[in-house]
């Protein structure tokens, strides 16, 4: 009966591990996380960063400021999926007026939200860019050739992967000024109907991809692609050169990733509890009281099992 | 259902045999394009394009309208005439903007020509934009390529050297740029031979106050001495810019009012010759705007107070401005206050705190102007501070341990001999002077109050400080406060030192058992206590009859010991070997003792060296068992 007992124990023990590590060691394979290496991770890009001397901070839990000063900040949005608080929103205010630089890269996510409740007279449309001619591979992969403005550069090009474009409310005694640096080519279009095909009452022209808005001392920059730097896509065309010429063109050194607005998956906050279980334990072990008492327990665990082989050795010998 | 199944089969057979006679071979695969190009002979088709109509070995576009015609026509593949189509475009528009960039350079050599170096600069920005436009167009360009190439390689040899022939239309653009540059950079330089100019001017007064009148006056010279009688033009720079002329001794006159704004201003006056004989110059002189001076005048004040009293202040900013604009800051011992004038009169108040010390006590009175034209300034006076007459006594009562479950209750009791309303703040700091947790309320005076302090479960135990600070409202009452510590358990470290305590006890006890259940009798018992020893001898003499299992060897080695050191009075203990214990029955009976080593020995060659009993041995370990039972007399 013993023995049963000790079998189920060790099985229930043995099994209970086994998914704990499961879930903290599983592979991630979630869209722009850091730790995914797969296509769609962001693993490369956080190593670029790392290698060209840029701090980064990355937010998983809240949207929070380093101690670096602001105007050498950059707080780095992609693909949010989860609406921003007014909290947050004036806390990307604050941090723009005081010189900091914002940049959203989003195609179909929640970008256009936080654009209204930033009051930026820019919205993303939502509906697919192709490009009949200038592409990589595919249409919907439109290359864009050039960057205008602050970031004057001829000879950048930027491989997109199904992006939309933007669109440039006209709005009066607005706090925001706005400039477009990088449009598609002549031969781009807004799929309206996602048939992938140009139709009658789709029109073939540049649309803007990129744009500048200004307020205060800083700026926020929106792109209208999420993915030019997932894995898949940080060596194509100039990707990464196009983030680091706008980094290196308002004096950032430090990258604030924002992972606070994606939604969690039911592994994600299983492993995210077991982690806050771990650091419960950690305070629990770091605990005077607690340590003092393992201590006792270590050592009289020592000296009665010493105690108990001489005894038997004794007991035993021949 | 036989027939059936033969009929079908006999079907099958049939269908085979016509399959194989009327297959023919399989044709390879081809896709759209291949046919399409199979149809239209692709390479001709772009030799035609590129070689003959479009672009020819300058670089240059001709034919584009054509060709696009043409494409309209041809029966080429949807894809890829709409890629040829914009690469046609794409190389008009290139052939455009280097046609603009030619057209910029011709008339910025014209401006050269004309020495109108300046006008020829501006130009820069709109062919840099031109060449950037170009630029991206070819990028294009090769992009579109790339992408027909990858379909049909074959037309790489014919297309290729054409569109290099683009590229280098364009850097011959861009060297000539280049040259050009150069070319403004030379000129700059040679027109320093011209004759030098020189005005002497001189500003009257160079520091002024707003409004004032300024004189600017001077000569223009060459550098022979000569007078000239030219334009001039006199800039305050953000304000004015007007031409003035000097007379035919070259003097020249101009009176102006100072800005309203003080600050350091440059008054230019600039010399541009009207013809290529004398040389541009120019004066700068230095204009010092002051702003009028302020100083404060206290007219009233509270010379004497307590503590969260407030100081009053009356006074009056003189100036020579008529209008008189901005704050009055108060300033002692860290603490501010600020109030707005809009007049020169002013009456300001600070709000001393509960903490300030008696004394005398030095106060900051500050102008800081809101309008530029006048001067902050600055003036201090003396105020005493006097000791609260009554005091104020603080009874406190907390728990001096605690588990971090539970929410800290402080009761406090103040009294004061005055009546008045208070307010008590109550924290939990840790020994380092961390703020863990606060609270404020307000309460009377002379009754006792309960406050809860609630602070995070996951606190580390230690010891910690409680400090309540009762501040009055009366300004006659001196504030108080009172520190004490308390020791905080946090409940999850407590649970898990239970849990660990209880495992050590567990453990302990199990050790202490085992050694109690094995102690030896204290009093041996003799042979005569019959009665006790019946019970044993039952046990004793159920001896199993198949001694050859060595467990069995052993129980019956054990039990014989055991009855052996209750009838010989032998001390029997744990750490005693078979052996050991052989030699002291012995000693008892030698008899019996060398019966038991005998049986010791078999037990140990059975037991531990593993060997199989014999037939012979089992036979002697029965005998010795009853001789030894015989010996003790116990058994008839």
């Amino acid at each position: 009966m013993k023995s049963i007992i000790a079998l189920v124990l060790l099985t229930l023990t043995s099994a209970s591990l086994t998914f704990t590590a499961a879930i903290l060691y599983s592979p991630v394979t979630k869209d722009f996380a850091i730790e995914n290496q797969q296509w769609n991770g962001l693993s490369d890009f956080i190593s670029l960063l790392a290698r060209d001397d840029f701090s980064v901070l990355i937010c998983k839990d809240q949207l929070l400021l380093p101690s670096a000063p602001l105007s050498e900040t950059c707080i780095l949005i992609m693909g949010p999926e989860l609406p921003y608080s007014s909290d947050e929103v004036e806390l990307l205010l604050n941090f723009i007026e005081s010189g900091g630089t914002l940049i959203l890269l989003d195609d179909f996510g929640s970008g256009n939200e936080l654009l209204k409740k930033l009051g930026i007279p820019v919205r993303l449309v939502g509906k697919p860019l192709l490009d009949e001619v200038v592409y990589s591979k595919r249409p919907n992969f439109p290359v864009i050739v050039g960057l205008t403005g602050d970031v004057r550069a001829s000879n950048v090009t930027i491989i997109m992967n199904v992006p939309t474009t933007l669109e440039v409310l006209n709005t009066s005694a607005n706090k925001w000024t706005v400039t477009i640096i990088a449009s598609s080519s002549e031969y781009s279009f807004i799929d309206y109907n996602l048939n992938g095909k140009l139709d009658g009452n789709e029109t073939k022209r540049p649309y803007p991809v990129i744009a500048i808005a200004r307020r205060g001392r800083g700026r926020a920059i929106i792109v209208s692609d999420s993915s030019i730097l997932i894995n898949c896509m940080i060596d194509e065309g100039n990707n990464y050169y196009f983030l680091k010429l706008l980094l290196s063109t308002y004096g950032v050194k430090t990258v604030v990733l924002d992972y606070s607005h994606y939604e969690k998956k039911l592994a994600e906050l299983l492993k995210e509890r077991i982690v806050s279980y771990f650091k419960e334990a950690e305070v629990v072990l770091r605990d005077p009281l607690f340590s003092y008492a393992l201590t006792i327990f270590i050592v009289a665990t020592i000296l009665i099992t010493v105690h108990s082989v001489a005894k038997r050795c004794k007991r035993e010998h021949i | 259902m036989r027939t059936h199944h033969l009929a079908l089969l006999l079907l099958l057979i049939i269908c085979t045999v016509v399959i194989s006679y009327s297959s023919t071979d399989i044709m390879r695969h081809m896709n759209y394009d291949e046919v399409e190009e199979a149809r239209v002979p692709i390479l001709p088709l772009f030799k035609l394009i590129f070689e003959r109509l479009l672009i020819d070995e300058e670089g240059i576009i001709r034919n584009s309208t054509l060709v696009l015609s043409l494409l309209k026509e041809l029966p080429i593949p949807t894809v890829l005439k709409t890629r040829l189509d914009a690469l046609v475009n794409y190389v008009s528009l290139f052939n455009e903007t280097c046609s603009s960039i030619e057209h910029q350079l011709n008339l910025m050599q014209g401006l050269i020509k004309e020495g109108n170096l300046s006008q020829a600069r501006k130009l820069r920005s709109d062919i840099d934009s031109l060449f950037d436009n170009a630029t991206v167009t070819l990028i294009k360009v090769r992009i579109i390529l790339n992408d027909i190439q990858r379909t049909y390689p074959i037309v790489k040899s014919v297309v290729e050297p054409r569109i290099n022939y683009l590229e280098e239309r364009l850097d011959k653009l861009r060297n000539r740029y280049n040259k050009i540059l150069h070319e403004i950079e030379i000129l700059s330089q040679e027109y320093q031979v011209r004759i030098n100019t020189l005005i002497n001017a001189t500003l009257f007064p160079s520091k002024a106050y707003p409004g004032d009148n300024v004189s600017v006056y001077g000569f223009l010279f060459t550098e022979n001495g000569e007078p000239l009688s030219s334009r001039l033009t006199v800039e305050l720079r953000g304000f004015f810019k007007v031409i003035t002329r000097t007379n035919k001794h070259g003097y020249f006159r101009l009176t102006f009012r100072a800005p309203s704004i003080p600050d350091e201003y440059y008054v230019i006056v600039k010399y541009v010759p009207e013809n290529l004989t004398y040389k541009a110059s120019y004066a700068l002189m230095k204009l010092r705007v002051m702003p009028f001076k302020t100083s404060i005048k206290i007219v009233n004040y509270t010379k004497a107070l307590y503590p969260q009293e407030r100081i009053i202040i009356e006074g009056v900013i003189e100036s020579n401005s008529p209008k008189v604009k901005g704050f009055i800051i108060l300033t002692m011992d860290g603490i501010t206050s600020e109030v707005t004038i809009r007049t020169s009169s002013f009456k300001a108040y600070l709000t001393l705190p509960y903490y300030i010390k008696e004394g005398l006590h030095e106060l900051k009175v500050s102008f800081i102007p809101k309008v530029p034209f006048l001067e902050p300034s600055q003036s201090n006076v003396t105020i005493l501070v006097m000791n609260p007459p009554h005091g104020l006594k603080l009874k406190v009562t907390h728990p001096a341990l605690l588990i971090s479950t539970n929410s800290i209750t402080v009761h406090v009791t103040p009294t004061s001999e005055l009546e008045s309303k208070l307010m008590i703040i109550v924290k939990l700091v840790t020994m380092r002077g961390r703020t863990i947790s606060s609270r404020a309320v307000i309460i009377k005076a002379n009754q006792e109050h309960h406050l809860t302090l609630t602070y995070s479960p996951n606190i580390i135990s230690n010891y910690y400080r409680i400090e309540v600070l009762a501040i009055p409202q009366n300004p006659l009452i001196k504030y108080t406060r009172y520190i004490g510590t308390l020791y905080i358990i946090n409940f999850q470290s407590l649970l898990m030192t239970l849990l660990t305590l209880l495992a050590i006890v567990l453990l302990a006890t199990r050790a202490l058992a085992t050694r109690v259940t094995r102690k030896p009798p204290e009093k041996a018992v003799t042979i005569r206590e019959l009665a006790k020893m019946e019970a044993m001898l039952e046990e004793v003499e159920k001896l199993p009859e198949e001694l050859h299992e060595p467990r069995t060897l052993r129980k019956t080695l054990n039990l014989l010991e055991a009855f052996l050191a209750r009838v010989l009075n032998i001390r029997f203990s744990l750490s005693m070997t078979h052996r050991e214990f052989s030699e002291e029955v012995k000693k008892k009976n030698p008899l019996i003792g060398s019966l038991l080593t005998s049986m010791v020995l078999i037990f140990e060659r059975a037991y531990y060296g593993l060997k199989k009993l014999k037939v012979l041995e089992i036979l002697f370990l029965r005998s010795a068992y009853e001789k030894i039972l015989k010996l003790l007399k116990v058994r008839e």
